[in-house]
């Protein structure tokens, strides 16, 4: 709670540093491409061959578009995929595509939808960078995802203004 | 060659890796039992030696039944818990409120604890409830109660969808009918009169004249809805004197579509699609400004995280006491086996190998760690279906004892560690010179 | 007869825990088949010599050969393996397992014997026990009298047929009638199989029916003496 309130009171300083500063890293945080910006890709640090890819999808694109899922060369597949309780157990299920309405937001975040690398050709590393690509109806977006700690609850710059 | 391990592993079904685990941990005590059982027959032995000292043998499987009981009870506890709300929870997809605490609405929404929320408006219910995707829209409007049991207008497709059939009776069809939960003290053709609020500050009273009766009964859900009497929303909104929702021109039916002029407002929306996605994309769509939407699936994922925090700090400290529990044992075990030193010392007598005289000793051990263990799964789940029990009858919310794979995990692992630890007042025992004690 | 397992005793010099010498023997022989008493004072070590030659005193040097088998010159493992091939023990508070019955205590030596012999062990318990008028039932030896006791004693120290019975005391705590009778059945298992049969005690009975005596005096083992002194 204490790191969360530290975060928020960081938000204007770390505003003003993003806009100074960051102007090539901004490349990394955010990939925009046919109106559709993905920012702030992230996963988490994994032992397994599946992981879990979180981002938030703003489409400024002029009309809604479908997010059908991704592909990655370190994953045999990626797909979508919702979380559902089963049981008492959290379990993720794979859904088609869903639609992203035009001016509007999806977030993918823990307990809610995300993009499923699964059969990984090697584990992700706290502080690995790995590029997938996200599919829509009208095109792919490329994105790096920030690999953060196993127990990571967001991306390391969540709360920037991008 | 780990890669392969690994990858055979991925492809072994849920089931057969709780096997392989629960053998993989149990194997360490199978493989010490065996190197030092070799060859030896010492259980009419042992079994003698379990029977003289009986008392302090059970004192002994006692105390470690209880340390693995409160292991084992803690693991089932916390699947309990996490399964009964999560299956309380089950038919709630979607719910929309207007923008708070989704703690707080979930609580008051799926588990009908009392709360003042702030009110959507007719215009929000007719864009969710005519949204292409929809299947479902129901008010759940909650704040009057009869006695212990909160009363909850909504519509009759609600009814259904909680109940499927009801198990006798109908459904309300007109505004001064009730359907009840499945554990109300109440029976069909009762009728009662709802007080405004619930708990000790509701008011009796306060809707005098406007009588319920009931006439249908849904079936157990397992969930507080068992202890809820859910009755038109129409009615809730006429007893507070407010528009029933229709307008002057509509006449008969009870329920949707509703005339958003006429409506006086709902604190929360129940929302279900036919699939899964589909629920994404209204989250999406009903997360804005003037609405919240949410999974109390996945605010129950995120408090059972948190409950499962604890019970890992909770079971490193049961861990920890199994341990030092069977320490303690063991260190009860080195005094008692000079009880029993001068038939040791006779057996060394007689010729037997030192190695048989610590494999009696051994025995004697794992004998008493394997008794406590199975008992102490025993204690675990009697214990766990009395809290379950106590639960459930509080909170309404159907808890279930339950005996899984982790429990067995953690007992498998405990008697590995245990039974290595027990080769130390074996080798204690072995040390004691023999002729002396041979003298009468 | 042959001599194989033939006793010979030199120099043997058993330490106490301080050290000091506790027993010594200059000489001793004894022939297989042979029946000796060992008598001597209370304290005077005639227990440390019986466990000496049966090779369980820990501190020891000189030489205690059955045949040509130097138990002092052997290892812990060896001891125990010769004691379990060649020698029977049997004690004056018997050490049994009293919750076990007495088949179970006559045959204990098959909880721990290689498969091939457990049955043979199992058997010739059973026959001894028969033999000495009990039964093997299941009946916990705790219920027993002590004449059973020692009988069970007896034949779970003849389960294994051994070359050699070693008795410490075996008539001490019984009376009168059932020591007698104890002490003519124990000689006379002995001698019927021409097992070497050692007893420390001191009682008379005992002595008149074996071959010869030894003194134990003030730790030292003294010149023998003819069986009815």
């Amino acid at each position: 709670m204490p790191n969360r309130l530290l975060r928020l009171a960081a938000i204007p300083v770390l505003a003003w540093a993003a806009v100074s500063f960051a102007a090539d890293d901004y490349d990394d945080h955010v990939a925009e491409s046919n109106g559709l910006r993905v920012v702030h890709a992230w996963a988490r640090a994994t032992t397994g061959p599946e992981a879990l890819v979180f981002a938030d999808i703003v489409n400024d694109s002029g009309a809604d578009v479908l997010l059908q899922g991704g592909a990655s060369g370190l994953a045999a597949s990626v797909e979508l995929v919702g979380f559902e309780l089963r049981d008492g157990e959290p379990a993720y299920t794979p859904l088609p595509a869903i639609p992203v309405r035009n001016r509007r937001e999806v977030v993918l975040a823990p307990n809610g939808l995300a993009l499923r690398l699964n059969g990984l050709a090697e584990t992700l590393v706290e502080g690995d960078e790995i590029e997938i690509t996200i599919v829509f109806d009208v095109g792919p977006v490329d994105v790096h995802v920030e690999v953060g700690a196993s127990d990571a609850a967001g991306h390391s710059h969540a709360g920037h203004a991008h | 060659m780990p890669d392969a391990v690994a990858d055979l592993w991925q492809t072994l079904p849920v089931m057969a890796q709780d096997i392989a685990w629960f053998v993989l941990l149990l194997l360490p005590a199978l493989v010490v039992g065996i190197v030092v059982l070799a060859g030896y027959r010492p259980f009419a032995l042992v079994g003698a030696i379990l029977w003289r000292f009986r008392w302090t043998s059970l004192l002994f499987v006692a105390l470690i039944a209880v340390s693995v009981g409160i292991g084992v009870g803690l693991i089932a506890q916390e699947r309990g818990l996490r399964q009964g709300t999560a299956r309380a929870a089950d038919k709630f997809d979607l719910i929309v409120t207007a923008p708070g605490s989704e703690v707080t609405m979930m609580m008051a929404a799926v588990y009908l604890q009392p709360v003042d929320a702030p009110l959507l408006s007719g215009a929000v219910y007719n864009e969710i409830a005519s949204h292409d995707r929809v299947s479902l829209a129901a008010p759940i409007a909650f704040g009057d109660s009869y006695r212990a049991a909160p009363v909850i207008g909504t519509t009759a497709d609600f009814v259904s969808h909680l109940s499927g059939d009801l198990a006798t009776g109908r459904l309300f069809a007109t505004h001064g009918e009730a359907v009840i939960g499945a554990r109300v003290a109440l029976d069909i053709g009762d009728s009662f009169e709802p007080a405004h609020g619930a708990g000790p500050a509701a008011e009796e009273g306060a809707h005098a004249g406007a009588a319920y009766t009931v006439v249908g009964r849904m079936r157990p859900s397992g969930s507080p809805w068992d202890k809820a009497i859910l009755v038109p929303v129409e009615a809730v909104w006429a007893v507070h004197g407010l528009p029933d929702g229709h307008g002057p021109q509509h006449e008969g039916a009870l329920g949707p579509p509703f005339d958003a002029d006429y409506f006086p407002g709902t604190p929360a929306i129940l929302v279900r699609a036919e699939e899964l996605w589909a629920n994404y994309a209204l989250r999406s769509d009903f997360t804005r400004a003037d609405t919240m939407a949410f999974f109390p699936g996945a605010v129950l994922a995120r408090l059972h995280s948190l409950l499962g925090d604890v019970r890992q700090v909770m079971s490193v400290m049961a861990i920890v006491t199994q341990v030092l529990v069977t320490a303690g044992v063991l260190a009860g075990l080195v005094i008692l086996t000079r009880l029993f030193s001068r038939r040791l010392a006779l057996l060394r007598a007689l010729g037997a190998p030192r190695r048989f005289v610590f494999a009696v000793v051994w025995s004697y051990a794992a004998a008493l760690i394997g008794a406590g263990a199975a008992l102490g799964i025993g204690v675990g789940v009697a214990a766990t279906a009395i809290i379950s029990r106590v639960v459930t009858a509080r909170t309404d919310i159907l808890v279930r004892a339950s005996l899984d794979w982790p429990e067995l995990h953690l007992v498998a692992g405990f008697v590995s560690l245990t039974v290595l630890l027990a080769l130390v007042p074996a080798f204690v025992a072995l040390n004691r010179p023999v002729a002396p004690e041979l003298r009468a | 007869m042959d001599d194989a397992l033939a006793l010979t005793v030199s120099d043997l010099r058993v330490l106490g825990d301080d050290g000091r010498a506790i027993l010594t023997v200059p000489h001793l022989a004894v022939p297989q088949g042979a029946a000796i008493g060992i008598r001597g004072p209370s304290g005077a070590g005639k227990s440390t010599l019986l466990f000496a030659l049966a090779g369980l005193a820990s501190r020891a040097s000189g030489r205690v050969a059955w045949g040509t088998t130097d138990i002092v010159a052997m290892g812990e493992g060896d001891r125990a393996a010769f004691r379990r091939e060649r020698i029977g023990m049997i004690f004056q508070d018997f050490l049994l397992f009293e919750e076990l019955g007495a088949l179970a205590n006559a045959s204990l030596a098959a909880s721990f014997a290689p498969r091939r012999r457990r049955g043979a062990i199992a058997r010739q318990a059973g026959a001894t026990l028969a033999r000495l008028g009990l039964a093997g039932g299941a009946r916990a030896v705790a219920s027993f009298s002590g004449g059973e006791r020692q009988r069970v004693a007896v034949a779970r120290a003849l389960s294994t047929d051994p070359a050699i019975i070693l008795a410490d005391e075996p008539t001490a705590s019984l009376d009168r009638e059932t020591a007698d009778r104890l002490v003519d059945d124990l000689v006379a298992l002995a001698r019927e199989t021409g097992k070497t049969l050692i007893a420390v005690s001191h009682d008379p009975a005992v002595h008149r029916r074996m071959d010869r005596l030894v003194d134990v005096v003030d730790g030292t083992l003294a010149a023998e003496a003819p069986a009815d002194a």
